[in-house]
């Protein structure tokens, strides 16, 4: 058969039919799963491994498009700008659930919403009205230095135990440390507290001199909220999308975004 | 017989000749896939035309109002610490009828106009609007060359503090200025030095303190001087109504130069509050503007 007669009209126009055809069918597929992903319970999502290769398809493109530029094309965040590590088990706000993660891109972190995370904020120790909230007193370099020996024994890494001693004190006392990182140092995922005593650093590298800036100038990161500018569908499956990350399902894929 | 057969179809699809049917059919696809998509954007236009049924990401609509599938997720952990999945049909049934009502309150109290009474609501309203006003801006992707630019506008703002350790020591007015100060020179700051010359430390700043402490405590000519000093070094006397002071400096570290690097997260958070406040501004202009705002004689 000719060139010429593969490209006779009636041939043309059965197969923009089946074109058409095949992308109404795509669409209705897509709008019925989208529909069927937002009536389940955002954690029974995952359960279903088609709907999670579909959200995770749609999510990984909402997180090219929105969330690199703060964590990164490999969704390990950024130690300078205390962009956390989504790939990882260590979560700063809940335990790490498709709902949890929801909550976040629904309405961010001291993102200027009603339901934003918003409950509090590393204080700047170093300078003279530590916080903005509520009043806390600075502390001197001496005093920031003893909570850094303190944190670092806390650590278990060998540590001066003159200051720290002095640090458990200001830590337990007059620093008020220990109301949302928690008397053992642990944190707390319901105001975004990081644990102190894990190893995994939000900022820096984890150095004294990185402990020292975090004391001394405050830290306090923002994750824009999503929900004026993406759908419920969006929002679920970059939701799903990042919970995979950090459980196995989309790994592969993530790299192909990284790549 | 054949050739008859064909002339007809080849008629029809040919574009260059007028065909009743092939428009005819065309029509029909048309009106069929606008039936389609406005049956979607039906679906899918929260509360704002005839709603066919409830769209996934709701679990009702009030007189057009959609109460969302999350709100409803987030209620039910608040009250019962479930989550939909483990919840039982009278707790989700509760927590509906609770929506339900808080919905019907909520249109009761727009006809109530408890806005203009209740100033926590007013509150709750102002921060909303806001929030959606701010969203473009707080939720837009800035690249470095902006936060750069920004961070060089406002360098000083992201420079930590500085370190001071200093003795501040007081002599009688009287004193012999010049001769403190060789003293104090030649013993690095000794307070026995100071002693010889009826000097002592008035403990003004204890130890090693930051730039802003160290200002508290000594007063702003004080500090200025002091911090003009290399660690090591002893100031020219000082007379204050107190006496005469010279200052000798254990350490001064200045602040750290500003790195756009460490600054990064601090820089974009102001960058886009900044951004937020401006559109805020914007459109809080736009409405006034257009609203009719009769301001008391008093206050004009």
């Amino acid at each position: 058969m000719t060139v010429k007669a593969w490209l006779a009209p009636k041939r043309l126009a059965l197969a923009a039919g089946l074109v058409l055809a095949l992308c109404i069918a795509a669409w209705i597929y897509v709008q019925t799963a989208e529909a069927g992903m937002l009536r389940r319970a955002p954690d029974t999502v995952t359960a279903d491994p088609g709907l999670a290769r579909l959200a995770e398809f749609f999510g990984g493109q909402v997180f090219a498009a929105r969330c690199v530029a703060c964590h990164g094309a490999n969704a390990k965040g950024d130690r300078r700008t205390g962009a956390p590590d989504l790939t990882d088990s260590d979560w700063l706000y809940g335990e790490g659930k498709v709902s949890d993660i929801e909550q976040v891109v629904n309405y961010g972190i001291r993102a200027h919403h009603s339901k934003t995370k918003n409950l509090a904020a590393m204080p700047a120790f170093g300078r003279a009205y530590p916080y903005a909230n509520y009043v806390i007193a600075p502390l001197t370099p001496a005093q920031i230095g003893d909570v850094v020996e303190y944190l670092t024994f806390m650590q278990g890494k060998p540590a001066d135990q003159g200051p720290v001693g002095r640090g458990a004190v200001i830590y337990n006392g007059s620093g008020s440390c220990y109301d949302c990182h928690s008397q053992d140092g642990k944190g707390d995922d319901f105001i975004g507290a990081p644990n102190l005593i894990d190893n995994v650093t939000l900022y820096g590298d984890g150095s004294k001199k990185a402990l020292f800036e975090s004391i001394s100038l405050g830290r306090g990161g923002i994750c824009p909220g999503w929900i004026f500018d993406l759908g419920p569908a969006a929002i679920r499956e970059v939701s799903i999308y990042v919970y995979s990350l950090s459980h196995g399902q989309a790994q592969t894929q993530q790299a192909k975004h990284a790549s | 017989m054949q050739a008859e057969n064909a002339a007809p179809r080849k008629k029809w699809l040919d574009i260059t000749v007028i065909s009743p049917a092939r428009a005819l059919t065309l029509m029909c696809a048309g009106a069929l896939i606008g039936t389609v998509l406005g049956v979607q954007t039906l679906i899918a236009d929260k509360g704002k035309g005839v709603v066919v049924g409830v769209p996934p990401e709701d679990v009702a609509i009030v007189n057009g109002v959609p109460i969302a599938r999350s709100d409803f997720d987030a209620e039910l952990l608040l009250n019962y610490k479930v989550d939909p999945a483990h919840a039982t049909p009278a707790q989700k049934r509760r927590t509906l009828d609770m929506l339900i009502d808080q919905e019907l309150s909520v249109e009761r109290g727009k006809s109530l106009y408890v806005d203009r009474y209740d100033s926590e609501l007013r509150a709750i309203l102002f921060s909303a609007v806001e929030a959606s006003v701010t969203a473009d801006a707080l939720t837009a992707q800035v690249d470095d060359a902006k936060l750069r630019r920004y961070f060089e506008a406002n360098r000083a703002r992201y420079a930590g503090e500085g370190f001071l350790a200093l003795r501040d020591f007081v002599f009688p007015a009287n004193a012999d200025g010049e001769k403190i100060v060789a003293a104090l020179k030649a013993a690095r700051g000794a307070p026995a030095a100071a002693a010889k010359f009826g000097g002592r430390d008035s403990n003004r700043v204890k130890g090693e303190e930051f730039y802003f402490a160290a200002k508290v405590h000594l007063g702003d000519d004080l500090y200025a001087q002091a911090v003009a000093l290399a660690t090591g070094a002893v100031s020219a006397p000082i007379s204050r109504p107190d006496g005469l002071h010279v200052l000798y400096i254990v350490r001064n570290k200045p602040p750290h130069e500003p790195s756009f690097e460490l600054a990064r997260g601090d820089v974009q958070r102001d960058f886009m509050a900044e951004a937020a406040g401006k559109l805020r501004t914007g459109e809080d202009s736009f409405f006034v503007r257009r609203a009719n705002i009769i301001i008391a004689a008093d206050l004009k």
